[in-house]
């Protein structure tokens, strides 16, 4: 019997040593092989060859080296096929907007190293929180079916998944500092331990900080962010890893506007410069303040701060089964909007908690005082995902359970806004700033707390049949969401009095994925999967109606239900790929069920306009991208999309007038889109060019109004120096975001499917825009030490 | 139908603007494709020489017997050491295949190994009857190479959540027989990594390829020969 030592040569060559050559006598070694670097025309980084039964992309390192370091994980996905995404400005640090197949960031789900990171109340995505472009190892995008094993329950559209890099094997100092346009300032440093504890763990810690200033008007953004890991694998059976990330945010915002604004004052125009003023305090008149049109930029800000710890402990039982606990903690606090509101000091029996007091201290409380205030978030969210994989024969099943329980505490206090304009604790953290009614309480706009328990269960079988030639891949999970809300006596409309809401969503969601493959090179794939999406937290606000108000409290009144349920969606991809040693393609069809789509809509029984399950959207549409090699220097990748995203119904707006969407295309859904990169690189130098093209669309539900479409253009240019002293592997970067200044409007992100009904007419209201970031351009030097 | 629906309709016109821009963008890229520069790398890279697959040594069977299916209890041993000149034959590559070299240098391809340094002499023995000729010998090596380069063609890294979440790095060990025909027999792990997911991968790698037939110099005899590969997997960079 022979056996072959690890280290023997390649074409090992026994011949004749058996007398029965039909037996194991001849064993020949092929040698090793390398399954590394980016294979088959992948050199851009912005496909793989892909081998999953459903439509799937994602983006490499590769890619993600040659992004402006500021950049958001939007800004990384952007050339992948069905996403339709943009970001408020060219640095990143603002945020954007995301939409996949037509569905908006907050009916996918998002997670970052397997937690997920989507608000747990209103399922709102902040891209700009979750990473530093250099620990981010691989962005996927799961278009149209969110994974069986996705923590999800807000999921409607798909999933997104990032993950951070391992640490490094070798301890290693990295630092990059880039300079750019709009003062754009960002350091960073990485600490990688290297492998310790007899090479059994590595760490790293990172820090950076990121200044930059808004392309128009006053202000900018200040991010902070921490990300630390560490990995441990004593042994063959246990792995262990955590990491932990740090994220601290002051945003100015960018404003908005709509196409009369543009028309009037132009693009640039933004928040105002100079604060509003207190009007002069007379004791026995009423000064009635109220908040300028246009605002004051240091009252629109944007600041948060987030901290998730992710774990993972791992066993392997045996060779076919391991099982996996990887708890959680996310925390987040902050506000956001515009922080510039009118308080009345009315004081009385007859107002909610007896009123506020004399503002302004001219000793009558007759007067309207401008105050600062907005929506204030506090989440604590624990949560654990346990798993465990077993082989079976051609079986591979994984099976397992994800639970969490959020702690939602959102509030609207005031402070006092001093002279400057500005309130000393803009954060609003601390309560002792806020401004009290009579009833010792303070002012708030709303008061409430959600626990939101969700929890899946989950079991998914990957077959392999005809030697590996099909994959049956069968998942089942049992989402579900169960909102516990108190709201507070305040005094935001319909929430004057205490009350609750608890609520329970759960659906089966099973999901049939087969692929196929013709020869070594070509699959087939389909896969049809449901997806849900519950409620968020924000229909149970201002559900109280009528009543009055003695001695400070509300009664006699009544408390509407809830008029939303959750929506839910039926994805199909058909789809074929092709993975040879110079090309991938991949491309595929889909077609989208979504039924009882959530949006704002006129519900006759409360008389108002509420978010609403207004109907079904059926989607169709084709996705392909292409990865080429044209050279050992030469890369390409081409991504197409096309999105037909038609209403079903009409809608409801008033007792009497229903709006004519059916057959309408979903606004913010453009029916084509592309995506193009050329990328070179040899020993030092390196860059590429990619444009994005993203077709017309709509902006209302009615379609009287459209986006223009537009390309912009990105180009990254790159030279590796040789190492030098202490330098190791320096390098220099440039980046340009949007090269040719392309000039073009972007809807305001909504939520979901919510969407202004019409621009024009009766009952008509502008949407509004957020206008293309200039030509910018930065400079970025690293080196690790 | 309200008289509001129709206002500011996307004109047909910047419709199909829209519409010629990615069809003309994909034209190209289909252009480049077809075209020469693109069916010139395919060519060399179809061509490419079989890999530096050039070392034929025979080697002593370890004395742990590896965990393999059916061992034989009465194989008789080889017995005569081999002379070094026979077994540290190179078999030289065509010239055509030399020339063609600079792209197999491509980064999809491995590194060659330190295979010019062999295990432990002591263990290196002559083949005994029938002795393969040179010739035998590097056909051998050279179907071996073709293996070497379909594998290549052929590797994938793991894909989906789990893959993408867990980006998992190790190398499997695996066997594989062939029958005279070039049909895959069976395929199983010698050493597996410690994630399924790529010992799943590197399986799925020799059960897709397809294997040209045994040349009648090949293994005289044999009805089927097994293999044996090593691959290292990295996640995507």
């Amino acid at each position: 019997m022979l056996h072959l030592s690890k280290r023997a040569p390649l074409a090992l060559l026994i011949a004749g040593i058996c007398a029965s050559p039909a037996l194991w006598a001849q064993t020949t070694d092929v040698g090793r092989i390398a399954v590394d670097n980016l294979p088959g025309g992948t050199g851009t980084g912005l496909l793989v060859q892909e081998d999953t039964p459903k439509a799937r992309s994602s983006v490499s390192r590769a890619h993600m080296d040659t992004l402006n370091p500021t950049a958001n994980p939007y800004q990384a996905i952007e050339l992948l096929p069905g996403v339709n995404t943009f970001s408020q400005d060219a640095t990143g640090l603002f945020g954007g907007g995301l939409r996949v197949r037509g569905a908006n960031s907050d009916q996918m789900g998002f997670t970052i190293n397997g937690a997920p990171v989507n608000d747990s109340g209103n399922f709102a995505v902040y891209p700009m929180e979750y990473s530093d472009t250099e620990n981010m190892c691989e962005i996927f995008v799961t278009q149209g079916s969110t994974d069986t094993e996705a923590p999800h329950v807000g999921a409607s559209g798909g999933n997104v998944g990032m993950t951070t890099c391992s640490p490094k094997d070798k301890a290693t100092v990295a630092l990059t500092q880039t300079l750019g346009d709009l003062r754009t300032n960002r350091s960073f440093i990485r600490l990688d331990t290297g492998k310790f504890a007899g090479d059994s763990a590595k760490a790293f810690i990172s820090y950076s900080r990121a200044t930059a200033d808004k392309f128009k008007g006053q202000g900018g953004a200040l991010k902070e962010h921490v990300d630390m890991g560490l990995e441990f694998k004593p042994n063959d059976t246990w792995f262990a890893s955590t990491s932990l990330l740090w994220n601290k945010m002051y945003n100015n915002n960018i404003r908005t506007l709509n196409k009369a604004d543009i028309a009037a004052s132009g693009r640039s125009l933004d928040f105002a410069a100079t604060p509003p003023k207190h009007l002069t305090a007379v004791n026995g008149t009423a000064q009635v303040e109220s908040a300028p049109a246009a605002g004051y930029y240091a009252d629109n800000i944007n600041p948060f701060l987030n901290l998730l710890w992710t774990g993972k402990v791992e066993y392997k039982a045996s060779k076919d089964t391991s099982c996996s606990v990887e708890p959680y903690y996310w925390y987040g606090h902050g506000t956001g909007g515009s922080q510039l509101q009118a308080l009345p000091e009315a004081v009385g029996g007859n107002k909610i908690g007896g009123g506020v007091r004399d503002l302004n201290g001219d000793g009558d409380t007759l007067d309207t005082v401008l105050a600062y205030g907005s929506s204030v978030t506090e989440t604590n969210r624990p949560g654990v995902t346990l798993k465990a994989n077993t082989r079976w024969g051609k079986h591979d099943i994984l099976a397992g359970y994800w639970y969490e329980q959020a702690r939602h505490v959102q509030t609207g206090p005031r402070e006092l806004l001093r002279n400057d304009g500005t309130a000393a604790d803009p954060w609003q953290f601390n309560s002792d700033s806020y401004i009290l009614q009579q009833n010792g309480q303070p002012v708030m706009a709303r008061n409430e707390i959600t626990i939101s328990t969700a929890s899946s269960l989950f079991v998914q079988d990957s077959i392999n049949l005809m030697d590996d030639k099909l994959t049956v891949q069968a998942g089942l999970r049992n989402a579900e969401i169960k909102r516990d809300f108190k709201s507070f006596a305040n005094i935001g409309t319909g929430m004057g009095a205490d009350y609750a809401v608890n609520k329970t969503y759960s659906k089966l969601l099973p999901s049939l994925g087969l692929r196929y493959r013709l020869d070594n090179e070509q699959q087939v794939f389909a896969n049809l999967a449901q997806n849900m999406k519950a409620p968020g937290n924000f229909s149970y606000e201002g559900l109280l109606a009528g009543g009055t108000v003695v001695n400070g409290v509300l009664t006699g009144f009544t408390q509407r239900n809830p008029a939303m349920d959750m929506e839910t969606s039926t994805n199909l991809d058909v789809g074929y790929r092709i993975a040879r040693d110079n090309w991938t393609f991949s491309g595929s069809v889909y077609l989208i069920d979504f039924n009882n789509r959530i949006a704002r809509a006129y519900v006759p029984e409360a008389a108002a306009y509420i978010d609403y399950n207004v109907g079904n959207v059926s989607t169709q549409g084709i996705e392909m991208e292409s990865g080429y090699k044209l050279s050992n220097n030469w890369s390409v990748y081409g991504s197409l999309s096309y999105t037909s995203s038609k209403m079903q119904s009409n809608l409801r707006t008033t007792a009497t007038n229903t709006e004519p969407t059916s057959g309408k295309q979903m606004p913010d859904t453009p029916e084509w889109m592309s995506g193009l990169s050329v990328a070179y690189k040899d020993a030092n130098w390196y860059g590429n060019v990619d444009l994005k093209y993203t077709g017309a669309a709509y902006s209302t539900l009615v379609n009287d109004e459209t986006i223009g479409d537009y390309a912009v253009v990105n180009v990254t240019a790159g030279y590796r120096f040789a190492d030098s002293g202490f330098f190791k592997k320096p390098s220099i970067q440039m980046n340009v975001m949007n090269l040719f200044d392309a000039n073009y409007l972007r809807i305001n992100s909504p939520s979901g499917s919510n969407f202004t009904t019409r621009a024009q007419g009766p009952g008509g209201s502008a949407p509004s825009y957020y206008v293309s970031a200039p030509l910018y351009l930065s400079v970025t030097l690293r080196s690790e030490f | 139908m309200n008289a509001y629906a129709s206002y500011d309709r996307i004109p047909a016109s910047r419709r199909y603007v829209g519409l010629c821009w990615v069809i003309g963008l994909h034209a190209l890229l289909l252009f480049l494709m077809v075209s020469g520069i693109f069916q010139t790398t395919v060519k060399l890279i179809l061509k490419k020489p079989l890999e530096a697959v050039v070392l034929q040594e025979v080697t002593l069977p370890p004395l742990t017997p590896p965990p393999q299916p059916k061992p034989l209890p009465n194989e008789p041993r080889p017995a005569a050491p081999a002379t070094p000149q026979t077994a540290r034959s190179e078999a030289a590559p065509a010239p055509a295949q030399a020339e063609r070299a600079p792209e197999v240098a491509a980064p999809a391809a491995p590194t060659p190994v330190a295979h010019a340094a062999p295990a432990e002499p002591v263990h290196r023995v002559a083949a005994p009857a029938p002795a393969p000729t040179i010739s035998t010998a590097s056909a051998e090596a050279e179907y071996a190479g073709r293996l070497k380069a379909l594998l290549n063609a052929n590797k994938r890294y793991p894909t989906g959540r789990q893959a993408s979440q867990q980006r998992p790095q190790g190398t499997v060990k695996l066997w594989f027989s062939l029958n005279r025909a070039g049909s895959l027999l069976e395929a199983g792990l010698l050493e597996g990594s410690d994630s399924n997911l790529l010992n799943d991968a590197a399986l799925s790698t020799v059960r897709r390829s397809s294997y040209p037939p045994f040349a009648a110099e090949l293994w005289p005899g044999q009805e089927q020969h097994r293999f044996t590969v090593d691959i290292d997997f990295l996640p995507p960079a």
